[in-house]
């Protein structure tokens, strides 16, 4: 009998995958950002069980409280809602399935001739019982990681300006 | 198999999925969703090697700060497909194909 962490573990991949999946098959754009909001869910579950608290919850403010709006935002933007539903066609879908088939075979190729394999399956994981506390998180990106979180604040600064100029109206200038 | 294989397993099926639709969909924001998700899959990796790693912190930072460029990425990935949809009146990729040779 599986302990419940272990069947939390697998649970959330199935989600996951499964709503991964429906992002490619569905022909309704709507339909296919609702499915990568529960995919992102999903992951955040993943991050959680996996002892990445702090990063689970970041997920779900910044990709499915963030990026989720701005996408179905593109997509209310986009597509005239003159009452018909919102179709997003396919084109070449056999070298694309083709192709992706091939790159997993690919990946799980690399990965069962990796050197680092059996080291991974002999050996627990190191999650600690509390997760990674926020404390040291915080001292680390205060120390250590001073110099690129300064960065990363002025790049999202400089491409939320930059994003918010590329999208204004042309006659907007005069 | 272990955790973390499973976590290996799901990062290359989302990367893959990523793939297919990005070659697959016609419309630029499912393109944009494809690649949503293969920038997550590249983070399922990363908190996959932190599960082992003494140091754990440090694939967990590179995460956070993924997060965050693919937050910028995707505002800047919209506002160029709206200034397209506003020029072209069409977000379908193959009709965009005027520097095509």
């Amino acid at each position: 009998m599986p302990d419940a962490g272990t069947i939390s573990v697998y649970s959330f991949a199935v989600i996951t995958v499964i709503s991964a999946l429906f992002v490619l098959i569905t022909r309704h754009i709507l339909h296919a950002a609702f499915g990568l909001l529960v995919c992102l869910l999903g992951i955040s579950g993943l991050y959680l069980l996996a002892g990445a608290e702090f990063l689970g919850v970041t997920q779900l403010l910044v990709y499915a409280g963030g990026i989720l709006v701005l996408i179905i935002f593109g997509i209310m933007l986009t597509n005239r809602a003159d009452g018909k539903t919102i179709k997003a066609g396919n084109h070449r879908v056999i070298p694309g399935i083709l192709a992706g088939v091939a790159i997993f075979l690919l990946f799980t190729q690399i990965y069962s001739q990796s050197s680092f394999r059996d080291s991974l399956r002999s050996t627990e994981n190191n999650i600690p019982l509390m997760g990674h506390p926020i404390e040291s998180l915080g001292v680390e990106i205060m120390t250590r990681y001073l110099l690129p979180f300064e960065l990363i604040a002025v790049i999202l600064l400089v491409i939320l300006i930059g994003s918010l100029f590329i999208s204004k109206k042309e006659n907007d200038t005069n | 198999m272990t955790q973390i294989e499973l976590y290996f397993l799901i990062s290359i099926i989302l990367f893959c999925i990523g793939i297919m639709i990005v070659l697959i969909k016609k419309n630029g924001i499912m393109i944009l969703m494809g690649i949503e998700l293969m920038l997550n899959a590249a983070n399922i990796n990363f908190v996959a090697f932190a599960m082992k790693s003494p140091e754990a912190i440090h694939g967990i930072m590179f995460s956070l700060f993924l997060i965050v460029m693919a937050a910028a990425e995707a505002a800047v990935a919209l506002a160029i497909i709206l200034r397209v949809y506003r020029f072209y009146k069409t977000t379908d990729v193959d009709e965009i194909a005027d520097l095509k040779g």
